[in-house]
């Protein structure tokens, strides 16, 4: 967040190497932070050639056999491929889309509360579960969402429904994958849209008043439009990580049963890559994964540029 | 890279400094003397000196891995870190243990191929079958070939050969020694089907000799309140989602079949081997689990449970495949919890009148490494003679192998038992409890011998191994399935091959997603599917596999 706004508001543009010289302790300070970004991300970016090798740690980079894409024609070949990959859309779209929306609907609705305290215990109260690592959530969840001893399935037979398998089930498994995700992070993504909110100057709203706007006019003529940098920006970056559909999450909930619905990317080259010691399988998915988000977050960069006129560079 | 150089450094000037002072104080004792170890750790890594039990002057430290078995308690003030055996270690052999890391069992493969892919490995620590083969291959290892030569102890040599030298020949890359296996007995990785017997008495049930009785028990207790707390909340037959697992799995339901999974097996009389897993009659054992599953006889949730145990210990369950093991984990607890839980191991039942035969693998599980980096190798068999020693040797004591309730030979990073030896011990405690000559007993049978003897007394903590090693206990069946040739050998016990490697990763993750499913209901039809894919994928060139390396070892 900070680098880009930082950089969005710097509106002086040195086009000289004269303005350069003159202002080279300021380059000199963005020296060191720039060593540490290019030994600690770039250089062990070097190892995706991994990816195209049939990798030996012994052996190392340079002699490890060269293998050209034998390791991706192997994941295109494991079978349920596509619908491993269609299942990480599906789930990250959806991801993406709620976590998007409901976070914002929040963050309007907490805007709108005028005592503090309340509006303060609310936010920090959804902001909790973000805290918590999946594999303690996990648990929680088989727990609650049991069939025979959970909370939830009590709550639905109490009005008179059959218990649901929530977990056991690959029609639901997707979408209890998208809620417990939302249960977890729309707090944290809230506190992001109410942070937007404090930006919008206090005047647009009191002129607005005298105009005559009810709060739905503000909201929709004043509130949206000041957000929608930051929403277009997290959209943006979601986006990047959209062949990413939770590991940590899916990895903790998921079991042979839902594998049809619920196994994305990541869990199945663990499954195949990590666990079988083959490092240059989990290199090649990762270099996949990146391309395509790289690609994506390129499109819709350009699109928020042509059509919201929004830049971050 | 830079940092082992560094830590190199570091080490080789300790041993320079500690050489110096040593040499100074007059303290050149016989084993490693200063001016040998320095020469030891510069040139060749086996020093001259040679004593299978000689101690470290002065004492050296060993860097271990180390994977926590489930439910492991100490004694008070002892930990993983600190206990009877690594103040052994210490005192006796001069070689301090230090753990880089510790996991619980069922993380410690995935941190460990983390480890080696960061090349952070540890001195010694044990591997999976395919990690040996990696890092045997990509040269990470250190050859003990003349480590075992000339350390181990005659009693250790005579353990590695119990299994006929199956183990140690599977670690044996190009004649060169590689790994130490984990000799086991494999034979008590035999099911056997446990039973709460006050449910079956409740309910006035018969023994399970057939998979029919199988059935019937388990909708006896699933429906008919075996517990009679009035509430409906216990589970016919319980497993969990590793329904291919002999312990807390359906693997011995399987077996009942007569049906071996992942098993290789001859087809026919001394036909080529086949896998267990696409045979015709594992349709039908899947087709009854369906029908139990479908009337609500096997836990529903099976699928997101990893093993039996909790289910066990909170009284839930009636009914479950499990190993002679059992009553030291979860048996013992539920019986802790609720003493009135009266368990009764039984035969796995068979579904047609030939007896039903458990399968048992000699493959060694794990295997224990040294890394090429490591100054001392010969570190690991020290460790291997000094625990076989003071469990099997002449100065055997019971405290290394049981200490009370706590399960002292787990805190030993490096174990190994042989074959037969739990079987054996039973026999003799059989022996010597009808004619009450003792001194036959060496100390780890007088221990059980003891123990059982104090549970007839009334120490009901002493019931897991009174439940195990007594005259009635599940090692008789043990000694039964092998007195009556009830155990079906996995025909393939080399490492695993190339395609294996390529391939068991999709085709294990296919044959639990597909047999799972059709358990919980789906087509059975999906079998038949599954057989041509199995056979597409990858089955076929490891069942080629297979039969060519069976072709080598006749």
């Amino acid at each position: 967040m900070k680098p880009a706004s930082g950089a969005s508001r710097m509106t002086l543009r040195p086009s000289s190497a004269r303005s350069m010289y003159a202002q080279w302790p300021l380059y000199a300070m963005i020296v060191p932070g720039a060593i540490l970004l290019i030994i600690y991300h770039y250089l062990p970016m070097l190892g995706f050639v991994m990816a195209f090798q049939n990798f030996k740690p012994t052996l190392g980079f340079f002699d490890s056999k060269w293998v050209g894409l034998d390791n991706f024609v192997y994941i295109m070949n494991l079978p349920n491929i596509y619908q491993v990959i269609w299942n990480t859309f599906y789930i990250s779209i959806m991801k993406v889309v709620a976590g998007q929306v409901f976070p914002i609907l929040v963050a309007l609705l907490l805007n709108e509360i005028r005592i503090n305290i309340v509006k303060r215990s609310i936010q920090t109260l959804i902001y909790l579960p973000h805290f918590l690592s999946w594999i303690i959530l996990g648990g929680i969840l088989i727990e609650i969402l049991s069939p025979s001893r959970g909370i939830v399935n009590q709550i639905i037979q109490a009005f008179g429904y059959n218990p649901v398998f929530f977990l056991g089930n690959a029609d639901i498994f997707p979408y209890v994958l998208v809620v417990s995700d939302l249960w977890k992070e729309f707090g944290f993504s809230t506190i992001v849209y109410l942070a937007a909110l404090t930006s919008i100057n206090p005047h647009l709203y009191e002129a607005a008043v005298v105009d005559g706007a009810s709060r739905m006019r503000q909201i929709w003529h004043i509130t949206l439009p000041g957000m929608t940098p930051v929403i277009v920006l997290v959209a943006t970056l979601s986006l990047g990580n959209i062949l990413s559909a939770g590991f940590d999450q899916v990895f903790n909930l998921y079991n042979s049963s839902v594998y049809e619905t619920g196994d994305i990317i990541d869990t199945l080259v663990y499954r195949m890559g990590i666990e079988q010691v083959k490092y240059s399988l989990a290199t090649a998915i990762g270099l996949f994964k990146s391309v395509i988000g790289f690609l994506l977050i390129a499109i819709s960069y350009s699109l928020a540029y042509r059509f919201a006129n929004y830049r971050i560079f | 890279m830079k940092r082992r150089n560094m830590r190199t450094l570091l080490m080789a000037s300790a041993c320079v400094i500690l050489a110096l002072t040593s040499a100074c104080s007059g303290n050149s004792g016989e084993a490693g003397s200063p001016s040998d170890r320095t020469g030891a750790s510069n040139e060749t890594k086996v020093p001259n000196n040679v004593d299978p039990a000689g101690k470290y002057e002065p004492p050296i430290t060993v860097t271990m891995a180390r994977d926590m078995p489930d439910n492991l308690t100490f004694p008070s003030g002892d930990s993983i870190e600190n206990n009877i055996f690594t103040r052994s270690y210490r005192d006796e052999l001069g070689i301090n243990l230090k753990y880089d890391w510790i996991t619980d069992s069922t993380q410690y493969n995935e941190k460990l191929n983390i480890a080696i892919t960061s090349g952070e490995l540890p001195d010694i620590f044990n591997v999976s079958p395919v990690q040996l083969k990696e890092l045997a291959e990509a040269d990470q290892l250190a050859d003990l070939t003349e480590v075992y030569e000339k350390y181990a102890s005659p009693l250790a040599a005579e353990k590695f050969k119990e299994d006929g030298g199956i183990g140690l020949k599977s670690a044996t890359f190009d004649g060169k020694l590689m790994a130490l296996p984990y000799v086991t007995a494999a034979i008590d990785g035999a099911t056997m089907l446990w039973v709460r017997k006050d449910w079956l008495d409740n309910l006035k049930l018969p023994e399970p000799k057939t998979i029919d009785d199988v059935v019937e028990i388990a909708r006896a207790f699933a429906t008919k309140d075996p517990d009679g707390n009035n509430k409906n909340d216990t589970i016919g037959l319980a497993t969990g989602q590793k329904i291919f697992g002999g312990g807390g799995g359906l693997l011995g339901f399987f077996n009942g079949f007569h049906v071996y999974p992942n098993a290789w097996i001859p087809e026919g009389e001394g036909g080529p081997l086949v896998n267990g897993l696409i045979q015709p009659e594992t349709k039908q054992a899947l087709a009854k689990l369906q029908e139990m599953y479908k009337e609500g006889l096997i836990d529903s949730e099976f699928t997101t449970k990893t093993g039996v145990g909790p289910d066990v210990i909170a009284g839930k369950v009636g009914m479950f495949y499990g190993t002679m093991s059992n009553p030291l984990n979860p048996l013992l607890q539920s019986k802790e919890k609720n003493p009135k839980a009266e368990w009764q191991y039984y035969p796995i039942a068979s579904v047609d009148d030939k007896p039903a035969k458990p399968q048992i693998s000699y493959t060694p599980p794990t295997y224990y490494v040294v890394n090429k980096n490591a100054e001392n190798p010969e570190a690991l068999m020290k460790l291997m003679n000094f625990f076989i020693e003071k469990n099997f040797g002449e100065t055997a004591d019971y405290t290394y192998m049981y200490d009370g309730p706590h399960r002292t030979h787990q805190y030993a990073p490096v174990r190994n038992f042989g074959v037969t030896k739990n079987v054996d011990n039973w026999r003799l405690i059989k022996e010597v409890t009808a004619s009450g000559d003792v001194s036959k007993l060496n100390p780890e049978q007088k221990g059980y011998y003891d123990d059982i003897k104090k549970f007839e007394g009334g120490d009901l903590s002493k019931w897991s191994i009174a439940d195990i090693f007594g005259q009635e206990g599940s090692l008789s069946l043990i000694d039964k399935y092998v007195s009556n040739d009830m155990m079906l050998v996995d025909g393939f016990y080399g490492l695993p091959t190339a395609n294996m490697v390529e391939k068991n990763g999709p085709l294990n993750d296919m044959a639990l997603e597909t047999f799972t499913k059709i358990i919980l209901g789906d087509s059975l039809d999906n079998f038949d599917k599954f057989v041509a894919n199995w056979n597409k994928l990858g089955g076929e060139a490891i069942t080629k596999d297979v039969n060519e390396w069976a072709a080598t070892q006749k």
